[in-house]
């Protein structure tokens, strides 16, 4: 049980290393990173206190990383979702109406164009796509190789490659 | 080392199960299935260590069902992303499949006429019961409100601005 607590205590200080990063005005990635950092070196540093130095620690640091990883993993997506999720934007726009909207009073609000258009200016901004000319091109490496690995995990699992096919 | 073995092997033999049966189940218990999958891997990885004299006692069993579920959950939202097309994704493929030349900046109406985002997940949070159709309306339902404002009050501590989506 104590592994149990010291993935609680990693968590809760990566939580808190999160927020300081934002609240310092900090880029979201960084703050991200930070977050894990500090999660990571809480648990190591925990597992070294409370746990023998022996083979126990060894066969208790898989646990450990596993809880704290898995649940960083988790608090990762829920924030980012709140900045960037379609679902949220959706359930936010509804509740701004008062709780109820049209369809097409959401489609005036927040479009499929208004979309694609905030996701290209995004990954400009950051480097990720470049504009040479009238074209658009993927310069960021790790953004390409994530983008082919979902595909192809698309295609392992739901045997396609995109849910619009 | 019980927990270590029961702890990671049950949400791997679960997540891999889970993955090569996905399409054959019913949609509805698509995701419901994983904590299903979960007793059924941490049942079956226990009672092979218990064959090889490694019997859990109740806390590993316990330290190994949270360790279990906190994977397959983290494996859960990596599998929406993957049911569900990410914007940001689909346009770093569709540009990069224009190759070395990049893609024109003409392409991309055509790319949103393709990607139906948000009927995509309008279709989808209806048919999760978060919201609702009331005539020619879509409602939310109330205890997903809350959700909505936690999470509201996390990103205005860490003093994030309106959400562009």
């Amino acid at each position: 049980m104590s592994i149990l607590a010291i993935a609680l205590v990693a968590m809760a200080a990566s939580i808190g290393a999160h927020l300081l990063a934002c609240r310092r005005g900090l880029p979201h990635l960084t703050a991200y990173v930070a977050s894990l950092i500090v999660g990571f070196m809480v648990t190591i540093g925990g597992l070294l206190l409370v746990v023998p130095h022996d083979a126990t620690f060894l066969w208790s640091l898989p646990v450990a990383l596993g809880l704290f990883g898995s649940w960083w993993f988790i608090f990762l997506n829920i924030v980012q979702a709140m900045e960037s999720s379609l679902r949220i934007r959706i359930l936010r726009e509804i509740a701004l109406a008062g709780g109820s909207l049209s369809t097409e009073a959401l489609s005036a609000r927040y479009s499929d164009s208004r979309l694609i258009g905030l996701r290209v200016s995004r990954l400009t901004e950051s480097g990720a796509i470049r504009q040479r000319g009238d074209r658009l091109l993927v310069a960021s490496r790790p953004l390409l190789f994530l983008a082919r690995l979902f595909r192809l995990l698309k295609l392992m699992i739901i045997h396609r490659t995109s849910e619009f096919l | 080392m019980t927990v270590t073995v029961l702890g990671l092997l049950s949400p791997l033999l679960a997540v891999l199960i889970h993955a090569l049966t996905f399409t054959w189940l019913p949609e509805r218990v698509r995701f419901l299935a994983i904590p299903f999958f979960d007793a059924v891997a941490l049942a079956a990885v226990g009672m092979a260590l218990s064959s090889l004299g490694f019997t859990p006692t109740g806390s590993e069993w316990l330290l190994a069902g949270v360790l279990t579920l906190s994977l397959s959950f983290a494996y859960a939202l990596i599998l929406i992303g993957i049911v569900a097309d990410s914007p940001t994704l689909a346009l770093v493929n569709t540009i990069a499949d224009y190759g070395a030349g990049g893609m024109p900046l003409s392409m991309l109406d055509e790319f949103v006429r393709a990607h139906p985002f948000l009927e995509s997940r309008t279709v989808a949070l209806l048919r999760s019961g978060v919201l609702r159709r009331e005539g020619g309306l879509l409602v939310l339902r109330g205890k997903v409100g809350m959700g909505l404002r936690l999470g509201e009050a996390y990103r205005r501590l860490c003093r994030r601005g309106a959400v562009a989506g």
